[in-house]
C-alpha cells in the first residue's frame, strides 16, 4: 500500500538477514533462530521451558494438525489463548500453514468475540479447556480446538468453502483493536509489514541472545504479540509470566528476567510491589513501555527501584504496530515518546491534513512500510484512518501531539472519544453500545477520563424496569474486558440535555465533580505517596475524600492517557 | 486453613472485613465465597490489597501465596491471611 520509494528500508540493514537465511516471511524467523541457536531457550512458562529445536518440534506437530483440520492459505485461526508455551508454537504453525492469526483476549466477553467470530469466520478456533465449550455454544458452525489437549485430536471434518477474492493476499495477523466504534476492528498485519517494524524496533531495542524477556502482556494485544516475534528475531529467551498482578515482581525473580516490556500501569503494579520486597531486581536492564502515556514520575520510581534498568518509552497504534521508540543510547528530553522509527515518518497536521511546522499541536500522522493494511472487510473505516495521498498511504493516528525540531515526538490527547485504560483502548462509542445491551438500560453516555475523573457512564433507566449501579456494573462486566468497564457507574431516571437536545455530558461530569471530588483511580497520585489510603471506587464513598493532610491525593496527574 | 469458628460468627476478624471494604469496589455483603473480581477487584487493587493486608497484620506473603488462587474468593484470602498470622 505504502511506495517505499519515501522510506529507506535499508537504514535497518543490519538486522535484515538473519543468521539462518534470508527472511521474508514473519515464520521465517523462528527457522532462521532454530538454524543459528538449536540450543538456546526459546520460550518458558510456569510450567517448563523449550529450547528454540523444541518450539520447532511443537510447531511442526501443531503445523500437522491445522493441515489435518483443513486449514489451508488464507484461512484465519482464531487464538483464544492465554500466554504459554504452546501459543508460541501454534502462532508459527498457522503461518506456516499461509494461513492468519488472530489472537484474541481470553477476556473477550461474549457480546463482541461473537462479533469477532461472525466477521473473521475462522477455520478453526483454539481454546484452553473449560472455555472450549463456551466459545463452541456461542457461534455455531466453527469448529472450536481445546488446545491443551495438544496436537492429537482426530481430525474435524473439513466443508468446503470459498475464499473472498476482496480479502487480498493472506496477511500474518488480524490483530483486534478497540477504536471509535462499537464493535473492534481487526488490523490487517501483511508479513512485509509486520517483519519491517519488527526489524526496526530491534534495531533500536537492540534485544540479545541472552536475553529474558518476561512475557506479561497478553499475546492478544500487539504489545505481547511482537514480543514473540522480537525473542525469536534476536534469539533471546520470552518467559511467560504467571498473569497475576500480585505476582508481577516475583515472576521478575523466578525467570531471571533481563527486559521487561510493560504497560504503564504494570510499572505502578511493579514499583508498588518493589515497596514490599527485600530483593533486589538486578538483573533487569531495560524496561519499555508503551500503550499509554508514561509519567515522568513513573520513569524515576522504575529507575529507583530497577537501579540497572534503562526506561525506554515507546508509542504505537496497532494500525501500524509502533510509531516511535526511544534510543536507549541517546535519551529523548523528558515527555517525549522518542522519535520515529527509522525508514519511516512522523508529521502533524491540521484538520486539514497540511503538515504543520515544529512544535505546533495537531493531529499525528504516520507513513512508512510499517503502515498495515487497513482493517479487515471494514472498507469506509478503513478510508477514514489509512488515506491515499500524494506520498502514499497516510495513516491518521487521532492522536493529538507535536513534534520538534529534533524530530522528538511529544504525545498530548485524542481527537474523538477514545481513552486507555489500563493499557486497554476503548471509546465512549464501544462502552455505551455495552451499555445500550444491557437490559432495563434506555439509553448510555460515557464521560471518558480526564484531570479530575476517571471513566464514568451513565446510564439512562427505562421506565418500569429493575437497573441499579451494581445490576448496570455487572451488565457491562459481563459485556466488556475489566478494563474496558468504567469505575464510576450510574443509572439516572433522567439526563440532562444541552440547547441543542443533546445529552450534556458536561453537567453529567459536573454531578461527578460534586461534593466529593473522585479520585482519579490507581494512577492518579504521585508515587511516593501512601497509594494504600485511596479508595478505588472512584465514587460516593468517604475514603474518596481528599485527605487534608495529603493535599496532593487529588492533584496527581491524571489516569487518561492517549498514547498507544 | 482456619475454618470459620461457628457457622454463625462472622467468618474473619474486623480488620480484614474493613480492609476488604475499603478497596473491593463493589458494595453488598461479603462471605467466604464472594469472588473479588467480580466486585470489580482489578489489578491496581489487588496490588493495594496486598500491601494494606499485609501492613494490617504485619505479614508477609511469600512468593507462592501470590497468586490468582489467594485472591480469587474472600474465603480464600482469609485462609492465607489468617495461616500467616498464627505463623508469626
Amino acid at each position: 500500500m505504502v511506495s517505499t520509494d519515501v522510506v529507506s528500508p535499508d537504514v535497518v540493514s543490519p538486522d535484515v538477514v538473519s543468521p539462518g537465511g534470508v527472511v521474508d516471511r514473519v515464520e521465517d524467523l523462528l527457522s532462521a533462530a532454530v538454524a543459528a541457536r538449536p540450543d538456546a531457550r526459546a520460550v518458558s512458562d510456569p510450567d517448563g521451558s523449550w529450547t528454540y529445536a523444541d518450539l520447532d518440534t511443537a510447531c511442526r506437530s501443531w503445523t500437522e494438525w491445522l493441515r489435518r483440520n483443513g486449514v489451508e492459505a488464507g484461512d484465519r485461526v482464531v487464538l483464544r489463548m492465554r500466554n504459554c508455551r504452546d501459543l508460541a508454537a501454534v502462532v508459527f504453525a498457522v503461518l506456516r500453514r499461509g494461513a492468519v492469526v488472530v489472537p484474541l483476549s481470553t477476556a473477550t466477553r461474549p457480546f463482541q468475540l461473537a462479533h469477532v467470530l461472525r466477521t473473521t469466520a475462522p477455520r478453526v478456533v483454539l481454546a484452553h479447556d473449560g472455555d472450549a465449550d463456551h466459545v463452541r455454544d456461542l457461534v455455531p458452525g466453527i469448529p472450536v480446538h481445546d488446545v491443551d489437549r495438544g496436537p492429537h485430536s482426530a481430525p474435524t471434518p473439513v466443508a468446503s468453502r470459498a475464499r473472498s477474492r476482496e480479502d487480498g493476499p493472506a496477511p500474518a495477523f488480524l490483530v483486534h483493536t478497540s477504536g471509535s466504534t462499537a464493535m473492534p476492528k481487526g488490523v490487517v498485519s501483511p508479513h512485509a509489514a509486520v517483519l519491517f517494524v519488527t526489524r526496526a524496533i530491534a534495531h533500536r531495542l537492540r534485544y540479545r541472545g541472552d536475553d529474558v524477556v518476561l512475557g506479561t502482556v497478553p499475546a492478544s494485544f500487539d504489545y505481547g504479540l511482537y514480543q514473540l516475534l522480537l525473542s525469536v528475531h534476536a534469539t533471546a529467551e520470552l518467559a511467560f509470566a504467571d498473569p497475576s498482578p500480585v505476582r508481577l515482581l516475583a515472576e521478575v525473580h523466578r525467570t531471571g528476567a533481563t527486559v521487561l516490556p510493560l504497560v504503564p500501569s504494570a510499572g505502578q503494579l511493579l514499583v508498588r510491589l518493589a515497596g514490599r520486597d527485600p530483593r533486589e531486581p538486578n538483573a533487569v536492564r531495560m524496561v519499555t513501555s508503551t500503550g499509554e502515556a508514561l509519567p515522568p514520575a513513573l520513569v524515576r520510581e522504575l529507575s529507583r527501584v530497577l537501579p540497572r534498568a534503562t526506561v525506554v518509552p515507546m508509542y504505537g497504534t496497532t494500525e501500524c504496530k509502533r510509531i516511535c521508540v526511544d534510543d536507549p543510547l541517546d535519551p529523548s528530553p523528558v515527555g517525549s515518546v522518542g522519535r520515529a522509527l527509522p525508514g519511516t515518518v512522523v508529521e502533524v497536521v491540521d484538520e486539514s491534513g497540511v503538515p504543520l511546522p515544529p512544535g505546533t499541536q495537531g493531529e499525528i500522522v504516520v507513513r512508512g512500510p510499517h503502515v498495515m493494511a487497513g482493517y479487515w472487510r471494514s472498507p469506509q473505516a478503513t478510508v477514514q484512518r489509512f488515506r491515499c495521498g500524494t506520498v502514499g498511504v497516510v495513516l491518521h493516528t487521532g492522536d493529538l501531539g507535536h513534534v520538534d525540531d529534533a524530530g522528538n515526538v511529544y504525545v498530548s490527547g485524542r481527537r474523538d472519544g477514545v481513552f486507555k485504560r489500563h493499557g486497554v483502548r476503548t471509546s465512549a462509542a464501544e462502552v455505551e453500545a455495552a451499555a445500550r445491551d444491557v437490559p432495563g438500560v434506555a439509553a448510555a453516555a460515557v464521560l471518558p477520563p480526564d484531570e479530575t475523573h476517571d471513566a464514568a457512564v451513565f446510564a439512562l433507566r427505562r421506565p418500569g424496569e429493575r437497573l441499579d449501579d451494581d445490576s448496570l456494573r455487572a451488565g457491562l462486566a459481563a459485556r466488556l474486558e475489566p478494563a474496558k468497564v468504567p469505575p464510576s457507574c450510574h443509572v439516572v431516571e433522567e439526563f440532562p440535555l444541552t440547547a441543542h437536545g443533546k445529552t450534556d455530558l458536561a453537567r453529567l461530569a459536573a454531578g461527578l465533580r460534586g461534593p466529593t471530588p473522585q479520585d482519579t483511580g490507581p494512577d492518579g497520585k504521585p508515587l511516593h505517596t501512601d497509594p494504600l489510603t485511596r479508595d478505588h471506587r472512584g465514587d460516593h464513598r468517604d475514603a474518596a475524600r481528599p485527605d487534608p493532610a495529603r493535599p496532593d491525593a487529588a492533584a496527581g496527574p491524571s489516569h487518561r492517557s492517549d498514547a498507544a | 486453613m482456619t475454618p470459620p469458628e461457628t457457622p454463625a460468627a462472622p467468618a474473619w476478624d474486623g480488620r480484614f472485613e474493613d480492609v476488604l471494604r475499603d478497596v473491593v469496589p463493589g458494595a453488598g455483603p461479603l462471605v467466604p465465597g464472594t469472588r473479588l473480581g467480580d466486585r470489580g477487584l482489578d489489578s491496581m487493587a489487588s496490588v493495594a490489597l496486598l500491601l494494606r493486608l499485609e501492613e494490617a497484620y504485619d505479614v508477609r506473603f511469600p512468593d507462592e501465596h501470590l497468586s490468582a488462587a489467594t485472591f480469587a474468593t474472600a474465603g480464600s484470602l482469609w485462609s492465607v491471611v489468617s495461616a500467616l498470622r498464627t505463623q508469626r
